[in-house]
């Protein structure tokens, strides 16, 4: 796939040379570039639109007020004939969609607490600089290191406000409107009710419903209402469904999956003043238990009975008990798992194990 | 120097830390303030040049972010553009009084420093003077005016640096040539915690080259009371000798083992019964009538496994006591040839994460 706007080689301002194409958001064209005069690269981003200018040069300034280790940089805009640019720092990694749907789609609780931790204080800090973000989605997420997952930043502030009007209408709108706009359907299934009301209404606590419909998705692979039209009443209701059983009939899961679970329902409440604060959220989830030590891949080799066998994984062979596997009861020869590794006799043992894409 | 039109200045220059001057500026392109520092008539080239590529180089939450730099008409750098920093100078906030600000101040030092070091740079300024705490709290070191690096031209002329942060092998008499290596971040680590808890620098380390060891900066000696391993480390980057000096890399992670200190909680399952042992001190027995039985404490780092009687095994692993417990493990309490009698309990220790 290549970008419309840019080749390979091409100079912007006199400074960034491109060298990828990355892909596409709903508004722009995102691409790798060479800073020259730094000797660094970077990412830039363009809107489709050339018509966009004065809206894109307004997210770009809210997206540079933000300065947090959470939040994705913003280095430089630049103006280069009829088209203009936004350049941010360059996350080694993929968008937090790309993880979920590529590697991992269920996290365990512990990962899940700690994506929330780490966006819950990204949003505070672009609160406290009154930037709301407005269409906060996994897409809109980096999670550094790929893989490795090592960190996560909210990228993208500001974007949405291009693109509330389009969102606006087709959530308004019918079926077959809200259908056409791939940018609402998106947007969808983490916006806030009161923003389904009328995208003016999107404020702070609708980006706190949206971390908690995010923390959802990832702790139980499902969007809280579904996706596409049938999704607009059950988020106007906000009655976010339980926690399916298989995430709580664990007991080596069950108080942390519930920890992070009552986290979420608190930032879905339907009454926005009655969500916690992005502020709030941060020192809550300061109090959330779980371990930062790596995960790894590995894939399930030997099973020989129902209850344990083991994985081929980088740090050697793994022993893989089926109590050790959220979300599931069982594993099966050539199933790629995620987990976290400890030592053990012969091999080392995983804990916790999710099942991996 | 005249500014591109893309930057306006904003209020009167200051010292941009010796060999340049600091513009307040803002930014039109993106509406928000940033700092312009020009290069001082007369100074080495060499020196904006360090620290545009020290700036691009490092990539670290702890250390201020480079968006540009400015070119005279014949192509030469003479200014370059960084972030500005709101929020109070380190500076300001001295002499700090209680021990968990101080060693999340040094946790963070520690951490940009370890970045710094990753890409081979070294500092060669390091001190209360060049950090700040920004508007999240958040701890940045700046001014890589000095800064080389490691290995390349790491020769120099005479002292440099700041008195009072300069290593004893910097010292050496005018004219001579003294190379420096990381370690002369790593004392000026040392000597920058120092300041942090007495709010001035003893006499002794402002002396060239400094008195040590000296008991006014012996870390275990200080007002503010510290825990020993950190007292220790402290004192050893404080060492005379370069090569004595922890390296950043271990000097953060010791602090930052120790900001966990208390604050771990292990999680025991038997059967569906969960027990909780997150209070230092604490002590439980797992047992299993006659097949065996194992007390395990938390001592504010780890979870130790001490008397073991029969058969018990961690992770399928005998246990030689005292033994610490991995981070998630079943202990299983009797012989491998019960078979179903064996009792399982798994233990599984989880933690806050400290974000700065």
């Amino acid at each position: 796939m290549s970008g419309v706007l840019h080749t390979a080689g091409d100079i912007v301002g006199d400074r960034y040379e491109v060298t990828t194409y990355i892909g596409q958001g709903g508004m722009q064209e995102v691409y790798r570039v060479h800073d020259r005069l730094l000797e660094r690269d970077a990412v830039l981003k363009s809107p489709k639109n050339p018509s966009a200018k004065k809206r894109f040069n307004r997210s770009a300034t809210l997206s540079a007020r933000v300065n947090h280790d959470n939040v994705a940089k913003t280095l430089d805009y630049v103006e280069d004939g009829d088209r203009f640019y936004l350049i941010e720092e360059l996350i080694e990694g993929c968008d937090l969609g790309y993880f979920l749907k590529n590697y991992v789609s269920i996290l365990d609780p512990f990962a899940a607490g700690r994506v929330m931790h780490h966006l819950a204080k990204g949003l505070a800090a672009s609160h406290r600089v009154n930037v709301v973000h407005r269409d906060l989605k996994p897409t809109n997420v980096m999670v550094v290191g790929g893989q490795n997952f090592t960190g996560f930043k909210i990228t993208d502030f500001g974007i949405a406000k291009m693109a509330q009007e389009e969102i606006g209408e087709a959530v308004a709108g019918d079926e077959e409107g809200l259908t056409s706009s791939q940018t609402a359907l998106g947007a969808l299934p983490y916006m806030a009710p009161e923003t389904i009301d009328d995208m003016q209404n999107a404020g702070k606590p609708a980006d706190v419903w949206a971390i908690g419909a995010l923390t959802f998705e990832v702790l139980t692979g499902n969007r809280p209402f579904g996706f596409g039209y049938r999704a607009v009443p059950l988020i106007q209701a906000a009655k976010v469904p339980p926690l399916p059983s298989p995430l709580t009939s664990n007991t080596q899961f069950a108080p942390f999956a519930r920890a992070v679970f009552d986290l979420i329902t608190a930032c879905m409440q339907k009454n926005p003043a009655a969500r916690p604060t992005a502020d709030q959220l941060v020192t809550t989830c300061e109090g959330l238990y779980y371990s930062t030590v790596p995960r790894e891949f590995g894939t399930i080799r030997r099973f020989d009975n129902s209850n344990w066998g083991f994985a081929g994984a980088p740090s050697g062979a793994v022993f893989c008990h089926v109590k050790s596997v959220f979300a599931a009861s069982s594993l099966a020869v050539g199933e790629r798992i995620w987990m976290t590794t400890y030592p053990g006799s012969p091999s080392r043992r995983a804990f916790p194990i999710v099942k991996a894409v | 120097m005249k500014l591109p039109a893309r930057y306006e200045a904003v209020g009167s220059p200051f010292s941009g830390g010796g060999m340049s001057t600091a513009f307040k500026c803002k930014d039109k392109h993106l509406d928000r303030h940033v700092l312009v520092k020009v290069l001082q008539e007369g100074i080495d080239q060499k020196r904006i040049l360090d620290e545009v590529k020290a700036l691009s180089a490092i990539r670290s939450k702890h250390v201020v972010q480079i968006y540009d730099v400015l070119k005279d008409r014949s192509g030469a750098v003479t200014a370059l553009v960084e972030e500005f920093l709101p929020g109070q100078d380190l500076d300001d906030v001295l002499p700090i009084t209680d021990t968990s600000t101080f060693l999340r101040h040094i946790y963070a030092i520690a951490c940009g420093l370890a970045d710094i070091h990753a890409v081979g740079v070294v500092h060669r300024d390091i001190k209360p003077n060049n950090m700040k705490i920004d508007a999240e709290g958040c701890l940045r070191i700046f001014d890589f005016g000095l800064s080389r690096t490691d290995g390349v031209n790491s020769e120099t002329i005479g002292t440099i640096g700041t008195l009072g942060y300069i290593a004893p092998e910097l010292c050496a008499p005018a004219n001579q040539k003294v190379s420096f290596t990381l370690a002369v971040d790593v004392f000026a680590f040392g000597a920058t915690a120092l300041k942090l808890v007495r709010g001035r620098l003893p006499s002794d380390l402002r002396a060239i080259p400094p008195n040590l060891p000296a008991t006014d900066a012996d870390f275990t000696k200080q007002t503010l009371a510290l825990p020993p391993a950190i007292a220790a480390t402290l004192n050893q980057c404080l060492s005379k000798k370069p090569m004595t000096r922890p390296s950043m890399e271990t000097v953060r992670n010791i602090i930052g083992r120790h900001l966990l200190h208390g604050r771990h909680k292990a999680t025991m399952i038997a059967g569906d019964k969960i027990h909780y042992l997150e209070k230092i001190g604490q002590s439980v027995k797992l047992s299993a009538g006659s097949l065996g039985s194992v007390d395990v404490s938390y001592d504010g780092y780890d979870f130790i496994a001490t008397n073991v009687t029969g058969d018990v095994y961690i992770n399928n692993m005998g246990i030689i006591p005292p033994q610490k417990l991995p981070g998630a493990s079943v202990i299983t309490l009797g012989a491998p040839s019960l078979g179903f009698q064996r009792q399982y309990i798994t233990f599984d220790v989880t933690h806050p994460e400290v974000i700065l």
